[in-house]
């Protein structure tokens, strides 16, 4: 048996984004079948590679001026643990969590939907 | 109101916003985050867009992107694989198997090159289920039950995953290899996974719930209830499915009314659809 624990994701430059690795043909490698072939290798000019981090506490103090205590298990997915352990409903701790929009879903999955 | 955002070198956004999705302890407990002390379950988690990691700093920043630790967010060169996070190339695994009583197969599914990636416009952005893989969709809780039962062993408990009996070359007991019990099996995964269609559109959901700002928080509670309830009758239909899986795998049960229970179990999903596209 052979597996991963899970994937990854690449934070930086790559075909399709905003910026692209070196040369514009680069691909790593070729992929045929089950064969895996060296290619052409990418290279990454500054600036175009890396993930991003980014201070939670100093962005929403800076720009939602909201300073609520938490602690936070750091992560691409982190977990909040608001001080007091706040109820869900209280204002402190609704804005907390408000303040963090994402981008709403727009089209429908296949689905039967029942109410 | 605008949430945190960052300017984004690789999608090319400026002030994008830094979240996908929120979940509160419901929707947490639908994700299978929650254990029995309530002391570990998070006020809310967030997930993140992936070229992000989060953590915890001063107050006092500079809200640019950048190379400086003063700046809000800092591009870290040092780290590029992240992981942990809800995005499809990193929730969309591979497994192979072979040895005695496992089909010679060779690929079920999409090809390594044709397989979610970090590549394209939408980087990130691609949810499990909307990804377009192809092949036999199974998770890793179904690793140990396929080996247990290849291995001629049982667990003394019922296992969270169901035996892949798609990938088994011999004959297998109760009917489990008929296309009404996979059938069922697949539905299973689907509604009890973390990243299949019912996690994904209760996520979707919770965080459009979460976002919202009706007075009193009513478009919040409203959902709140729907997705404890919702909750509730997944929990009590995967662990019927489950259970009698198990009992059919290991114990010598059968399982009477697949079709039914599969039935049941896409209308839980619809449901949850629906929730993510209506509210």
């Amino acid at each position: 048996m052979i597996s991963s624990d899970e994937g990854d994701h690449e934070a930086g430059a790559n075909v399709g984004r905003a910026i692209q690795p070196t040369p514009a043909n680069c691909d790593g490698a070729t992929v045929s079948g089950t064969v895996v072939t060296p290619d052409v290798a990418c290279t990454y000019p500054a600036g175009s590679f890396g993930e991003l981090d980014a201070n939670v506490t100093g962005l929403l103090a800076t720009e939602k001026s909201d300073t609520t205590p938490f602690s936070l298990e750091d992560d691409t997915a982190p977990e909040f643990y608001v001080k007091g352990d706040p109820g869900r409903t209280r204002p402190r701790c609704a804005h907390s969590s408000t303040t963090w929009p994402a981008p709403r879903r727009t089209t429908p999955t296949p689905g039967t939907p029942t109410s | 109101m605008a949430g945190p955002t960052a300017d984004n070198p690789y999608s090319g956004n400026t002030h994008e916003l830094i979240a996908n999705y929120l979940a509160d302890p419901t929707e947490e407990a639908i994700l299978h985050m929650v254990d029995a002390d309530p002391a570990r379950t998070p006020t809310f988690a967030l997930f993140a867009k992936p070229d992000y990691y989060v953590s915890t700093g001063g107050t006092s920043c500079t809200d640019t992107t950048g190379s400086s630790s003063s700046d809000c967010v800092e591009q870290d060169t040092a780290y590029a694989w992240d992981h942990g996070d809800y995005a499809a190339e990193i929730d969309t695994n591979y497994l192979g198997l072979v040895g005695p009583g496992v089909a010679h197969l060779g690929l079920d599914g999409s090809p390594p090159n044709a397989g979610p990636s970090s590549a394209g416009p939408l980087s990130g952005q691609t949810t499990v289920p909307r990804s377009g893989t192809t092949g036999t969709w199974i998770d890793e809780t179904d690793i140990r039950p396929t080996v247990m039962y290849l291995t001629g062993l049982r667990d003394d408990y019922a296992e969270d995953g169901r035996v892949i009996t798609e990938v088994l070359s011999q004959p297998v007991p109760g009917g489990l290899g008929s296309p009404q019990v996979e059938q069922l099996g697949a539905c299973y995964k689907q509604l009890n996974s973390s990243v299949g269609e019912f996690g994904t559109a209760t996520l979707e959901a919770a965080t459009a719930a979460i976002e919202s700002t009706s007075a009193g928080d009513t478009v919040y509670a409203t959902m709140d209830q729907k997705l404890a309830r919702l909750d509730q009758r997944r929990d009590a239909l995967a662990e019927q499915i489950k259970d009698e899986l198990y009992q059919t795998e290991f114990l010598g049960g059968s399982i009477h009314e697949p079709q039914s229970e599969t039935q049941s179990c896409r209308q839980l999903i619809g449901y949850a659809d629906h929730l993510a596209v209506a509210g």
